[in-house]
């Protein structure tokens, strides 16, 4: 099963798509070098990994039924 | 407060349930700080003096701009060249004669910071640029100050509370490391849909209301996400970052001390020309201009003496480049310039190359203004 992942802000225009399909990973590290290995150019893109509308601080399980967004920081005024 | 004409004035809102006569001495006793009289700033004021704020201060070192009157609804065709912050005092007092209004005409920093916070009791981060969120951040939080926090990414939008409510985290817990300009570009370079400045600065005045009332739940230690296009709204929960604690400086001197520029990836100001010095150097024989926008970009500038090279394609004619010149760079805003400097500075050796500040708008701008 795949994981389903949200994208905001920056973060659509780089992966081309409001939403990602990804083989399943178990854990939020492991998802962002799954995210780095498979789309190089968001390797330096800084987001935080949001797992069941909880923004995550430390490495998180996350399983098929997780909600799953990436939310990268804005600037503009 | 109680005289009829106060009553008149404030009565829609003094009948809310949970409001009242309580709400509204509060509201008039509070000082509310907006940083950035811009997009998000100008509805914010708007809705801020309109309620009966008793106090209210706006810091903003820019004037006003023809590119700003599509979002900011405070000011008008008239003010062009004028101090946001006088335009906007004038007419905010207008609208709320019982609204006493501060102004602090200068750009936020880690020396005024402190001053300026601490009178305060509420902080609005309207900004555009994380070196200010950061330092507004940092201040705030030494000074336990809440912050409603906004911000803005084309037809999207931010808005949380930080330093208020138990275990109240702060914009360090959320993004603990800054990104660099060119990462996150701001209205400039991205462009913005003047509703979502709108919504979000409103939502900011609200947030600042609810904590200076005590109605409702502020967004405290949440941060929300709004699309104009979808109209979606996605919440989620922040909690303290081991990593933001170590970031942040602990003391009014660590502070004073730290190095906001080198933190969000500033380190090309001393490589920064100004729209003043570029215009007087721009036909000398010893520059050599280069314009790094892709190719079919506006504006299209004839009178500037310049090789086109777009960013993507920079690495592969450095050969084009002139050693014994001074080289300018310029794009449309000096943003994408920063990638640009890098390239030439770090992976080509290139020592003798600068950037206009603020790209070729800002010289345009530079030029319409001196006519």
């Amino acid at each position: 099963m795949d994981i389903q992942i949200l994208l905001f802000g920056s973060l659509v225009d780089v992966f081309g798509k409001k939403q990602l399909q990804l083989a399943q990973v178990n854990d939020t590290d492991t998802l962002r070098l799954a995210l780095s290995a498979r789309y190089p150019s968001i390797r330096d893109a800084k987001f935080v990994i949001s797992v069941d509308k909880k923004i995550t601080v430390e490495n998180t399980a996350i399983d098929t039924t997780s909600e799953i967004a990436l939310l990268p920081p804005f600037s503009g005024g | 407060m109680q005289t009829t004409p106060s009553y008149e004035r404030y009565q829609r809102q003094l009948i809310l349930p949970n409001f009242g006569e309580a709400a509204q001495q509060k509201l008039a006793a509070a000082c509310v700080l907006v940083i950035g009289a811009g997009g998000l700033g100008c509805p914010a004021l708007q809705y801020l003096s309109a309620i009966g704020v008793g106090h209210i201060g706006i810091v903003d070192e820019d004037v006003v701009s023809i590119s700003n009157l599509h979002r900011q609804v405070l000011y008008t065709t008239d003010d062009l060249g004028k101090l946001k912050t006088e335009v906007a005092q004038d007419r905010i007092q207008k609208m709320n004669t019982n609204c006493i209004v501060l102004t602090h005409s200068v750009a936020i920093t880690q020396f005024n910071a402190f001053d300026i916070i601490s009178n305060y009791d509420v902080v609005l981060d309207c900004t555009d640029n994380f070196n200010a969120r950061y330092i507004i951040n940092d201040a705030c939080t030494l000074l336990k100050k809440p912050i409603v926090f906004g911000a803005v990414f084309q037809y999207e939008g931010q808005v949380a509370v930080f330093n208020h409510g138990i275990d109240a985290v702060h914009y360090r817990d959320l993004f603990p490391v800054s990104p660099t300009a060119a990462e996150a570009p701001n209205c400039i370079e991205s462009g913005v849909f003047n509703i979502v400045t709108g919504i979000i600065g409103t939502l900011q005045a609200g947030e600042a209301i609810k904590i200076i009332t005590g109605i409702g739940e502020p967004l405290s230690n949440r941060l929300m996400s709004y699309n104009s296009l979808s109209l979606n709204v996605y919440t989620v929960k922040l909690s303290k970052n081991p990593d933001a604690k170590k970031n942040t400086p602990a003391t009014k001197e660590e502070f004073l001390q730290y190095d906001y520029n080198q933190f969000c990836g500033l380190h090309h100001l001393k490589d920064e020309i100004s729209a003043e010095e570029f215009d007087a150097l721009r036909n000398r024989t010893d520059v050599q201009l280069i314009d790094i926008r892709n190719k079919d970009e506006q504006p299209h500038v004839d009178e500037l003496n310049a090789i086109r090279i777009p960013l993507s394609e920079l690495k592969f004619h450095i050969d084009l480049l002139k050693k014994e010149k001074q080289i300018i760079l310029f794009c449309h805003s000096g943003i994408r310039t920063l990638d640009a400097l890098d390239i030439l500075q770090d992976e080509c050796q290139l020592n003798n190359v600068s950037h206009l500040k603020g790209g070729i708008i800002k010289w345009l701008d530079y030029k319409s203004n001196k006519k």
